[in-house]
């Protein structure tokens, strides 16, 4: 079973005010960054990796709104 | 500041009945051995505070296995003390159904649930996962960091600022998967880039396209043109259909009539190529010429006379066929018996030939035997030019006879005396016997002469032996001579009229032969004859019939007369009917052209839609080709930004990292140091410092702590973990421990150490629990150890608690 990390609110608050430092201003960035974090504090390395598979079909049905026709692989 | 002043604990984990104690020093040891429920005690206090415990949230147990075995329901009471707020109670109950309660009391107040939870935390400053890195040290915690390598201290000591987290997200964040379909998108638009280069444009595809439709259009008009030509002469061959019928019918009749008339004057011709002469009535009189010629032959004169007076007429010419045609008959009746004559000279010739074979045969024989008997007869003149005749032989058999018998008298007297006398001589009575003469014993001369004349004997006797041996061959000879003669005699008597057979034969046989040469003769006239009869005949009978043939065929002129008037007609009704055959068979041809052209038309349409098909394929599949080539590489440019953000972003948690960790060591050394200004009393080692090192670890670099200790001597940086003693080392991780305690501001007061000072020796446990609760700057410690030799006995600070004593205890 995988150890779950403990972290506390001042922890997660203070990580998330030093994202947003670190990423100086990238929404985008700022806001994936966050949501790992949140996720990883709620689900563990799971969510997280789930997280990120999601985000990438989300960003490859962007390019292609009707319909994922696109892609011959 | 919170301080812990009294702990009431039931139906928790070790614990059945209630166990209740007050803590009333600033340090608090509890001793007892492995499993007597120290640490059970200092669970209490988190689950007290927060209602769960490290096991439970890292899932090593259940929140339900907090529960005494033996129990339904746990309860765990705390009563704590704060400088202002003075006393505040903490009540925590958990049963095996799942219900959980809190209450806390406060002035006089109580609180529950949520509302309980967050003035705990409040009244704390820490929630519960602060508070286990700060205020409850895990004793594995603190070995790691004295005895653990560097990899495992670097972990514990991250654990310990929290910032485990960042590094166990930033190792999660794998950009493998992105980066696979980067790859695989940027292959896809490879792989379509080069197929669209192997296919034509769109635009060209487009122009063939309309050339083709073009193409297709004109093939149109075409085959309309056709279409409406085929129609035209289609209805003018309906006209030519209807009278089809008809003009087939009279054309059948018309071919059927044809054909009988050249049968009919086919079959005249060849009657009439039958006959010799050019007129019939001179061929019968050649018939007739010839037939009396035949008869004559036969020796029918009467007959050939009166055939010679017919006189030849047209008008009688039937009656005079039938007349030849009887003395034809007659002729050949005549012709039979010739061969009926001929039949039998023919037999009388084969009869005479085998009698002349027979004859011939029996000659034959005759002269072999006449031969044998002359050969037979000079033998007998042989034998009695040499023997005489058979009485002179049969004298001489019976004189050497005679001489025999007397012989044989003298012989067998000659054999006794010879018998007699080698029996005398063969036995040794000779020797025995005295002379009859001299009457004295025999003396050897006498016996050898008596031996000599003996021998004397024994030659007569053989001469005896070879004369009569002589004799008997001479008398055997003789016999056979005289036996030969006899049968001679007798065989040569008997064979004496073969010779006159023998000339009767022969007069015969020759009388025989004059006679079948003679019947040959007849024969082979005969035969002759016949033959020349025979050949005459069939050809009159083959002139007659060619004549009647050809009289017969005189008729057939009516029917052809008939049948050419029917023709006429015939063709005069084709002729009325205007049917045109040619031009009926020239529409025909056109319409099947027509036709023709058509579906070679249709074909070529065909061809040139298949074409236009495979050209709008083609545009479709470029059209999609360039679609989907588009779609992956906005595709790939939005995950390429991706992977670049999520790069960005993982590598942002290890700067975070990076930060936190350089702000806490910044706090935590000097803590550390203060902590060790007051603990450490000896003066080898004046200072610590923390500093953090990069090391390769697999594919990512990690942090390292590494602690040093300043040496006083030579003011150098030692490493704890090479150069320390483990007392030392203890101090050191105490000092860190003092320091996480302060690193972030939180009103508790007390610290719990869960056995704090293993592996180390008494001496030095009792003089760290001296140093602790006297420099740490601690208000309350509560600790746990096994060992109570290592505790100070008579400190007032220290209140010991044996759980033993704690049993029971109200």
């Amino acid at each position: 079973m995988e150890e779950t990390s403990f972290i506390s609110k001042r922890m997660i608050e203070e990580v998330k005010t030093l994202l947003e430092e670190e990423l100086k201003g990238d929404k985008k960035a700022i806001k994936i960054a966050k949501n790992i974090f949140e996720r990883y504090t709620k689900g563990g390395a799971k969510a997280v990796r789930e997280y990120l598979k999601g985000l990438i079909e989300e960003e490859e049905n962007n390019a292609n709104p009707e319909g994922n026709k696109g892609k011959r692989v | 500041m919170l301080i812990l002043r009294e702990i009431k604990v039931r139906g928790f984990k070790a614990f059945k009945d209630e166990v209740w104690f007050k803590i009333d020093k600033p340090i608090f040891i509890l001793t007892g051995p492995i499993g007597s429920g120290k640490s059970s005690i200092l669970d209490a206090i988190e689950y007290g505070l927060y209602g769960r415990t490290k096991d439970v949230r890292r899932r090593i147990i259940k929140r339900e296995d907090l529960i005494n075995d033996f129990s339904n329901k746990l309860q765990v009471s705390l009563t704590l003390e704060e400088d202002k707020l003075g006393s505040i109670k903490i009540t925590r109950e958990y049963s095996r159904n799942g219900l959980s309660q809190v209450i806390l009391t406060l002035n006089n107040e109580e609180l529950k649930g949520d509302r309980a939870e967050s003035k705990i935390r409040e009244l704390t400053g820490l929630d519960v996962d602060d508070f286990s890195r700060q205020v409850f040290v895990n004793h594995i915690d603190l070995q790691n960091i004295i005895y653990g390598s560097p990899y495992s201290r670097s972990i514990v000591i991250d654990k310990l600022l929290g910032i485990d987290v960042l590094e166990k997200i930033f190792r999660i964040i794998q950009l493998r998967e992105i980066n696979e379909k980067i790859n695989e998108l940027e292959e896809n638009i490879k792989d379509i880039s080069q197929e669209l280069k192997n296919l034509p444009e769109a635009e060209d595809l487009l122009k063939d396209k309309e050339l083709l439709d073009k193409k297709l259009k004109e093939l149109e008009a075409e085959e309309e043109k056709l279409k409406r030509n085929i129609e035209k002469y289609e209805q003018e061959l309906k006209k030519y259909e209807e009278l089809k019928s008809k003009y087939v019918t009279l054309k059948n009749k018309r071919i059927r009539v044809e054909t009988l008339l050249k049968e009919y004057k086919s079959l005249l011709e060849k009657a009439r190529s039958q006959l010799r002469t050019s007129s019939y009535i001179e061929e019968v009189e050649y018939i007739r010429d010839e037939l009396i010629q035949l008869l004559e032959n036969l020796y029918l004169e009467k007959d050939a006379e009166e055939l010679s007076k017919v006189i030849i007429d047209e008008e009688r010419i039937l009656e005079i066929i039938k007349l030849l045609e009887e003395k034809l008959k007659k002729a050949l009746k005549e012709r039979e018996r010739l061969i009926r004559e001929i039949g039998e000279i023919s037999a009388e010739k084969e009869l005479k030939m085998r009698r002349l074979k027979e004859i011939e045969k029996e000659v034959v024989t005759l002269e072999i035997k006449i031969e044998e008997l002359e050969s037979l007869n000079k033998k007998y003149d042989d034998l009695v030019n040499k023997y005489g005749n058979r009485g002179s032989v049969r004298k001489k058999i019976s004189d050497l006879e005679l001489k025999l018998r007397k012989l044989e008298e003298e012989q067998g007297t000659l054999s006794c005396i010879v018998e007699l006398q080698r029996g005398l001589l063969s036995s040794s009575v000779l020797q025995k016997l005295k002379c009859p003469v001299c009457k004295s014993n025999i003396t050897n001369t006498k016996i050898e002469n008596i031996k000599r004349l003996f021998g004397e004997e024994n030659i007569k006797l053989k001469t005896y032996y070879t004369l009569k041996n002589k004799l008997k061959r001479e008398i055997k000879d003789l016999k056979r001579v005289l036996e030969e003669m006899d049968d001679l005699e007798k065989y040569l008597s008997a064979n004496m009229e073969t010779k006159s057979r023998y000339e009767t034969l022969k007069e015969k046989f020759e009388e025989l032969m004059k006679d079948y040469e003679a019947l040959e003769e007849n024969l082979k006239e005969g035969e002759r004859r016949l033959s020349e009869i025979t050949k005459v005949a069939r050809i009159v009978n083959k002139n007659i019939n060619n004549v009647k043939n050809y009289i017969d065929t005189l008729t057939l002129r009516e029917k052809i007369d008939k049948f050419e008037k029917e023709i006429k007609v015939l063709d005069k009704e084709i002729s009325e009917l205007g049917f045109e055959e040619e031009e009926y068979l020239d529409l025909r041809e056109k319409i099947y052209e027509l036709r023709t052209k058509l579906n070679t038309i249709r074909l070529k349409k065909e061809e040139i839609i298949s074409k236009m098909d495979s050209i709008d394929s083609d545009i479709s599949l470029v059209k999609e080709l360039e679609n989907e080539r588009l779609i992956n590489e906005k595709r790939l440019k939005k995950l390429k930004y991706l992977a670049e953000t999520l790069l960005k972003v993982k590598n942002t948690f290890r700067s975070v990292q990076a930060v936190i960790r350089r702000e806490a060591l910044e706090k935590i050394k000097t803590y550390m140091n203060d902590a060790f200004s007051k603990i450490y009393t000896y003066e080898d080692y004046d200072l610590l410092d923390v500093k953090v090192l990069r090391v390769k670890e697999g594919e990512y670099e990690r942090s390292i702590y590494e602690l040093y200790a300043r040496r006083t001597i030579d003011n150098r940086w030692i490493p704890i973990a090479t150069r320390l003693s483990d007392g030392q080392k203890m101090i050191v991780a105490l000092c860190l421990i003092a320091a996480l305690f302060k690193l972030y501001t939180h009103n508790i007061a007390f610290l719990i150490l869960d056995e704090p000072t293993p592996n180390v020796d008494p001496e030095i446990k009792k003089a760290i629990i001296r140093l602790l609760s006297r420099e740490l700057g601690v208000r309350q410690i509560i600790l746990a150890t096994q060992s109570v030799e290592a505790i100070p006995k008579q400190d007032e600070n220290i209140r010991v608690k044996n759980m033993k004593e704690l049993r029971g205890s109200p």
